[in-house]
């Protein structure tokens, strides 16, 4: 009980740490109180027009293909950003057309890379992606920069794609620096084991947890067709939480021992004080996918780490006023980051 | 501007597996909300010609009152299954009278 109380106090002591050297301009509109409110209505509702993509495929070097839609791909800028989206999602997800789009009015280039099978068609090998694939990102983010060597690459990551951004800023250290001038994660599930273990249990199993699965069972089932996989189906269909998905599919198609060991070399908080690329860590304190106290300390990350967690925007919920909401702030706090940066 | 007369018109498109659902839970909003402070009218349709694709039609007396409708708990629970539920995110949009 004792060892309780201080783990309490200990707790307690954190989050105003952190509520006091972290804090944001960011504040949810009054009428979207709480982070499942914040994150729901954000994926709910349509906030952005529109983005006009222009697709092209990459064959990668194992034989497969990744497609990647560009934004303005002939516009004669300096200025290019690429995104790494979430779990399941696309260049049509809330956060990749609002973040396309504001790049679009500040005159840049912007791609948003697909990871295999993310783009609406099944890629050709029986892996997948997954959330510690450092390596799928430091070959697209080279071959971005072989392409336009004169152009300044900025690279966002959301959610899935932040933790395996911030683990390839880290695992790369000084070698980063040439080839991204800056870097944002948004709601980046930094420690997968904390993600995980809140998102499996209770209410937010039956919220989130379920509606990942059903896509991510039905990708399994067709990788168990297409590619006569050892799997047995009825245990694809038993998969009700992200262990067992990980334990069944996951990890031993990407090479790891097991969901708890996917977990632990894939979470990029351990690499975090290796990052060398100055690199804005945005996180809500009432991200419903992470608990707070997972989240770093500034005694966590390295000095080129900005680490910005407003109380509120849920998980990539970060929705402004007046009714019905706008999805402008993120967007806009990136790319003040990018710029000021310069100077 | 504040107290002006504020309309909103919500397109909402069900999966065809949930179209049912989705008409059954949007139904439940109807009698709540029409008991809300500063509700004119909150009206359900129904496309002609697609069942699975719904139009919120709704009046109310001024912005207050219909973001005082927004953190209402049957609204909060109905953007809770939306995410599941729904085809495509829901399209909102304010207008304003004229005559």
């Amino acid at each position: 009980m004792a060892q309780a109380r201080l783990d309490e106090l200990e707790g307690a002591r954190r989050n105003v740490t952190l509520a006091d050297e972290f804090s944001s301009g960011y504040r949810a509109p009054w009428w979207l109180p709480g982070g499942d409110l914040q994150t729901l209505y954000a994926y709910a509702v349509r906030f952005n027009a529109p983005v006009a993509y222009r697709r092209e495929r990459w064959e990668t070097p194992d034989g497969d293909f990744l497609d990647i839609d560009e934004v303005e791909p002939d516009r004669p800028s300096t200025k290019f950003v690429v995104l790494f989206h979430g779990l399941e999602g696309s260049s049509q997800s809330h956060y990749a057309l609002g973040l396309m789009a504001h790049a679009r009015r500040y005159g840049w280039r912007g791609a948003v890379v697909h990871f295999r099978g993310c783009s609406g068609e099944a890629n050709r090998l029986p892996r997948s992606y997954h959330c510690g694939d450092s390596a799928e990102i430091d070959w697209i983010v080279r071959r971005l920069k072989e392409r336009h060597p004169r152009s300044d690459l900025y690279a966002v990551g959301v959610s899935l794609g932040g933790n395996v951004l911030l683990k390839w800023l880290g695992e790369s250290g000084e070698a980063a620096r040439a080839i991204v001038k800056r870097a944002a994660a948004v709601s980046a599930p930094v420690d997968l084991n904390a993600a995980a273990r809140v998102l499996d249990f209770g209410y937010r199993k039956i919220i989130y947890t379920r509606a990942f699965l059903r896509s991510l069972r039905k990708k399994v089932l067709r990788k168990i067709s297409n590619h006569r996989l050892e799997i047995q189906i009825p245990e694809v269909l038993a998969c009700a939480t992200f262990r067992a998905i990980d334990e069944l599919y996951t990890a031993p198609f990407h090479g790891f021992a097991s969901a708890e060991d996917y977990w632990s070399r894939s979470s990029s908080k351990p690499l975090l004080k290796r990052i060398e690329v100055p690199t804005l860590l945005l996180n809500a304190r009432n991200d419903p996918f992470l608990p707070e106290r997972a989240l770093p300390l500034g005694s966590e990350v390295s000095d080129r780490v900005t680490l910005e967690y407003p109380a509120s925007g849920g998980h990539v919920g970060f929705v402004s006023s007046p009714f019905p909401g706008s999805f402008d702030w993120m967007p806009r706090r990136i790319v003040k980051f990018f710029s000021a940066c310069q100077r | 501007m504040a107290n002006e007369q504020i309309t909103v018109a919500v397109r909402i498109k069900a999966k065809p597996e949930t179209r049912a659902e989705v008409r059954e839970e949007l139904h439940k909003l109807l009698a709540p909300t029409r008991k809300e402070k500063g509700c004119i009218n909150y009206d359900m349709h129904v496309a002609k010609d697609d069942d699975c694709l719904f139009l919120f039609y709704e009046n109310w007396t001024s912005e207050g009152d219909l973001n005082q409708h927004l953190a209402a708990p049957h609204v909060q629970h109905w953007i809770n299954l939306a995410q599941t539920l729904l085809a495509e995110p829901m399209e909102l949009s304010l207008w304003r009278k004229l005559d």
